[in-house]
Parts: structure tokens; C-alpha cells; sequence
């Protein structure tokens, strides 16, 4: 486990909330990233990663330290997002990649950008999106933990809890699936 | 057309979780098969796409809330409860060991003892226990007059009060033939079962003698047998065995397709083990491949490479190496039997025998490395391995399944 963690999570568990904070400053952006991959739903990727922090706070005593934090995190976000979207109908929300706002641009960062560069990406990136919200739920999750979030299979495997193999399995089949879906559009 | 196993290979080398081999092995197959690469290249761009997704930062209100929530409640850290896991854990085993013993005790007690104390009873009834004069036996009852005479056995010595007169001399019993029912007993076999044993003894000799008589009709022995057959020939330099024995095989005509990963293996001359597999081979086939290696040891000069050879019917050992190693079902090929064609006409096959004489020829034997699963490829991810099995000839009349492993003597 990460050092800064395990120094912030003792002074977490000896009272100190502040630390806490600095947990979740250190951790929140990477987690929304990938709540928000599976929700498809901004607000819900927001409520989802809020309760999952407040979880995790109140069982901080039970973390055994034997993986990362980041993961233990993730697996308790992902069983909260599994829980919010069985509790919503499933939708296909074309704004997940722009925020909750709809009718923003995309952070460019470049200065020099093509007219019309920014035009293509987002609906690269909307193509990309559908693509992802059209595959089955453990086939999409997989390839957000891999591709997106930068997970290691072993890490996927504690998370899902399934056997490393599984999640190989899986991963060989979502990319098939996705690229299935994407081929008619030739993208 | 890609195969399952190759679409495996390629997504798991798009996610970068690849062994040492497989990455060998994508390699070849990228190499090999452009659809391959297109599929691999496609994939690749997939998963850059994904991850060049721009992330997204967390909105603000997310600290906010969740410290004040946590400010509101203290940690909750769950009570430690005592782990009885331990107990738990070996009670069960002692309560069966414990009834093990008391079922073994009861058992031993109910077949054993009773019969011995009824026969100690039986004897002890009989009047054949006589009392010296200061006996110990209990006392008389009152009503009792008279007590049996004793008779004097011998001369009194001092505390001997007890002789025993010599018990009739009886024959004894047949032994009682115990039955599978008898607990804690073992069956007593039929001896009328061991009349006859046919011992099959594996054939062990140098490659040098591979011509002399004997040997030449214990091989063809084997062979008539029906059954696949291993054959391990031990050399002290495996990498010229191994080109020997090729040159061998394809002096007969016989074509030898070499897998990737052993070709590198050749290339890079290291001196493995190696197993080869072929139906196409007869006796009389398996013979010339012999004398041929042991002409090559003979020829002057020429530093002798082979030492023996080892022939043996296949076990099921075997036909496990064999499916590690080329995939093969190893109940099929235990069962494969040289079959008797139907009649055919004459021109029956021509035609395909033309066309396999002026196109490419197709292998009738495959060689791999043999060595452990992690060193070598996997007989599916092999396309020497799958083109062999898939475009094998029709097996040879008199040929069986047969596994050549070249090894060295130490």
C-alpha cells in the first residue's frame, strides 16, 4: 500500500478527520472517472463516490491494508454504483463525456487546435461512449477498469471478485464486443 | 480465418498481460498473419482511444459533503470477535478420530473376544482342572457334602496349586474364507486367477544394434500390437539428434513440419529435449529411421551422437504428455487402430495424390520441444502444431500412433 495512504489512514483512525480529507482529495477525481464510466450518469457517478467515501470512513478500522486503498475504495464504490443503477431505468446519456452540462465544450488544451479538431473529438468520444453504454454491464465494467482507469487484472480480480482468469476471459470478449459494435461506423 | 485461441492471444496482448512465451508466440502469429496484425493494430487503437478519454474532475460539492458527514459520526470500528475458527477448525476431526477408535475398539471386542472367551469357557467346563489339597478355589457351600477327589499330577511344589491335564489333541479347523463383508479385513483373491500373466516388457536397445534380428522382431511386435507407441532416444548431443533424426525422417519420405518455438530453440542451438508425433510411420519405416541414425554414427569420423533407444506400448502417463504437448485426446489415440479400407478402385485417390505431389506438401510428422507447459507453446497457439493436425495425412497401413522423444543420457 501506498506510504502517504497508510500515514493518512492511521491519523484518520486516531481521530484526526482532516486526514481524511486528504484521503479523499488525494483519490476523488480518479474514483468519479470511474464511477462515472459505469453509472453513465453524472449526479449519480457524484452521489455514488460521495456514499462510498462516507462508507469507507466509517470502516476504515476494517481496511487490512493487504491491497491498495484505491482499490478497497473502488470496490465499494462499484457495489454502490451496482446498486444505483438497479435502482434507475437504463439510459444512454450522451453527455457523460462533457460533465453534467450538456452544452459545454471539452477542455482543450491545446492552443493551436484546428478549426473543426474539437467538432470530431467530441463525437469520437460520443461514438465511443454509446459503444461503451451498448455492451453488457460486466463486459463494460472490465474494460473501464482496465483501459480507463489503468488497473492491473489483478486488482480488477479483487475488485469483481472473480478469478484472474475470469477477468481476462472478459476482457478479451468486451474488446471483440466493442469493436463489433463500433466496425459499422467504421471507427 | 483467426481461431479462438489466436483472438486470446491478441486481446491479451492488447491488455499487456502476456508470459514470456506468449509474447514469443504473438509475435510469430503477428508476423504470420496479416489478419492478425489488422485485428491487433484495430484493437490497439480501441483501447488508446479509451484511455485518452480527458477525465473529468470530481465536481466540488463532493468534499464538502462528505466531511461534514463524516464530522456528524465517529468512526465505526466493528467489536473483535473472538476467532473460534481454531476450535471449530479441529473439533470435527477429533469427534471422527475418536469414534474411528471406538468403532475399531467395538468391532474388535464383538469378532475377536467373545469367541475367544466362549472357547476358554467350553474348555474351563470340562473336569480337567484338578486342586491340590491347599487349593484357593472358593469354599464349599454348606450344602455341599462332598467335594470331587483330587488327583495327584505331580509333586506338590510350594504356592502350585493349579495343573493341567493334557487337553485331547484335535484337529484344526479349515480357515474360514473371509468375504469383502468382514469389516477391517482384507479379501482373500482367488489364487485360480494368477494362472497365466502375459508380461509385455518394453524393448531396450543401443540405436548401433537397431538392425540385428531380435530387435528388428520385437519392434515389428509392438508395431503389430495395434496400440500407439512411445519411443525415447536418448543422445548425447540432442541438437545434432535432432537434425539426424529430421534428415532421418525425411529420407522416407516422410515430411516433418517443426514448430515455431523449436525452430528458434535450433536456430539459437541449444540442446533440449524434443518430441515428435507422427502416424505415418510403419514398422518397417520406423526401422529405416533407426538403421539411418545408427549409419550416422557409424560413418568414419563421425563422433557418435546416438546411445539407446526405449520402446514401450503407451501408458496413460504418456498419452497425458502427449496431450500437453500436441493436444491430442489421449483416449482417441489410445484406441486408434490401423483400419482396413474398403476396397477402391485403382485410380481411387489419384487425383489427390497429384495435387498433393505438385502443391505444397503436407507434414506427416510435427516436432515441439519437450520440455515443462511454461518453456514451450502451447500445442494450440502452435499453427505448425493445428496445420498438422488439420491437414494430417490418412493414416499409413501397419503405422501407428507414435511419440518420438529425443532426450539427452543425462
Amino acid at each position: 500500500m501506498n506510504a502517504d495512504d497508510r500515514r493518512l489512514i492511521t491519523a484518520t483512525l486516531a481521530g484526526n478527520t482532516a486526514a481524511f480529507g486528504d484521503l479523499v482529495r488525494r483519490h476523488q477525481d480518479r474514483l468519479y472517472n470511474a464511477v462515472l464510466r459505469v453509472v453513465d450518469h453524472a449526479e449519480d457517478a457524484a452521489d455514488v463516490v460521495q456514499d462510498a467515501f462516507v462508507n469507507a470512513y466509517q470502516a476504515l478500522g476494517t481496511f487490512k491494508g493487504d491491497s491498495e486503498l484505491y482499490t478497497w475504495l473502488y470496490r465499494i464504490a462499484y457495489n454502490l454504483a451496482i446498486s444505483q443503477m438497479r435502482k434507475r431505468r437504463p439510459v444512454v446519456s450522451l453527455d457523460v463525456a462533457r460533465g453534467s452540462d450538456p452544452t459545454a465544450d471539452p477542455i482543450d488544451h491545446s492552443a493551436d487546435t484546428r478549426p473543426g479538431e474539437a467538432l470530431e473529438r467530441r463525437e469520437d468520444e460520443a461514438g465511443l461512449f454509446i459503444a461503451l453504454a451498448r455492451l453488457s454491464p460486466e463486459h463494460r465494467d472490465v474494460l473501464v477498469m482496465k483501459d480507463l482507469d489503468g488497473q492491473r487484472y489483478e486488482e480488477i480480480a479483487v475488485v469483481l471478485d472473480v478469478p484472474i482468469g475470469t477477468v481476462r476471459s472478459r476482457l478479451h470478449r468486451a474488446r471483440l464486443e466493442l469493436r463489433q459494435i463500433l466496425e459499422p461506423d467504421g471507427k | 480465418m483467426l481461431s479462438e485461441a489466436d483472438k486470446l492471444l491478441i486481446t491479451a496482448g492488447v491488455c499487456g498481460c502476456l508470459s514470456r512465451v506468449e509474447k514469443t508466440a504473438l509475435r510469430i502469429l503477428l508476423e504470420e498473419s496479416p489478419a492478425a496484425k489488422a485485428l491487433y493494430t484495430t484493437l490497439c487503437h480501441d483501447r488508446d482511444r479509451l484511455a485518452a478519454v480527458p477525465k473529468q474532475t470530481a465536481p466540488d460539492s463532493i468534499w464538502p459533503n462528505v466531511m461534514a458527514r463524516v464530522a456528524s459520526g465517529p468512526i465505526i470500528v466493528p467489536p473483535i470477535v473472538p476467532n473460534r475458527q481454531g476450535v471449530a477448525g479441529w473439533l470435527p476431526f477429533a469427534v471422527a478420530a475418536s469414534l474411528l477408535v471406538g468403532v475399531t475398539a467395538l468391532s474388535y471386542k464383538m469378532f475377536l473376544v467373545p469367541a475367544n472367551r466362549n472357547e476358554v469357557a467350553d474348555k474351563s467346563s470340562k473336569p480337567i482342572v484338578e486342586l491340590q489339597p491347599n487349593r484357593i478355589s472358593p469354599p464349599l457351600a454348606a450344602n455341599e457334602t462332598t467335594a470331587p477327589a483330587p488327583v495327584f499330577v505331580g509333586p506338590p511344589k510350594p504356592d502350585t496349586v493349579v495343573a493341567m491335564a493334557p487337553l485331547p489333541s484335535e484337529l484344526a479347523p479349515k480357515p474360514r474364507i473371509i468375504g469383502r463383508q468382514a469389516p477391517f479385513t482384507a479379501a482373500v483373491p482367488d489364487p485360480t486367477v494368477f494362472t497365466t500373466i502375459d508380461a509385455r516388457l518394453p524393448v531396450l536397445f543401443p540405436i548401433a544394434d537397431a538392425a540385428d534380428a531380435e530387435v528388428i522382431r520385437k519392434v515389428k511386435a509392438e508395431f503389430a500390437a495395434g496400440n500407439a507407441i512411445r519411443i525415447d532416444l536418448f543422445a548425447k548431443d540432442t541438437l545434432k539428434a535432432a537434425d539426424q533424426f529430421a534428415a532421418a525422417v525425411r529420407a522416407g519420405h516422410t515430411t516433418l513440419a517443426v514448430d515455431g518455438i523449436t525452430q528458434m530453440y535450433l536456430k539459437r542451438k541449444l540442446r533440449l529435449a524434443w518430441a515428435v508425433y507422427t502416424e505415418s510411420l510403419a514398422a518397417p519405416d520406423a526401422l529405416a529411421v533407426l538403421n539411418k541414425l545408427a549409419a550416422d554414427d557409424a560413418k568414419p569420423g563421425a563422433t557418435p551422437v546416438w546411445v539407446a533407444a526405449h520402446l514401450t506400448a503407451t501408458s496413460t502417463a504418456d498419452g497425458r504428455e502427449a496431450k500437453d504437448l500436441f493436444g491430442l485426446d489421449p483416449a482417441a489415440w489410445k484406441k486408434a487402430k490401423t483400419s482396413v479400407k474398403p476396397a477402391e478402385p485403382l485410380t481411387a485417390g489419384t487425383i489427390d495424390q497429384l495435387t498433393a505431389a505438385l502443391g505444397k506438401s503436407t507434414p506427416a510428422a510435427v516436432m515441439t520441444t519437450f520440455l515443462p507447459t511454461n518453456l514451450r507453446i502451447p500445442p494450440n497457439l502452435s499453427p505448425q502444431i493445428k496445420q498438422y493436425f488439420e491437414e494430417k495425412p490418412a493414416k499409413k497401413d501397419g503405422a501407428v500412433p507414435l511419440l518420438v522423444v529425443i532426450r539427452p543420457t543425462s
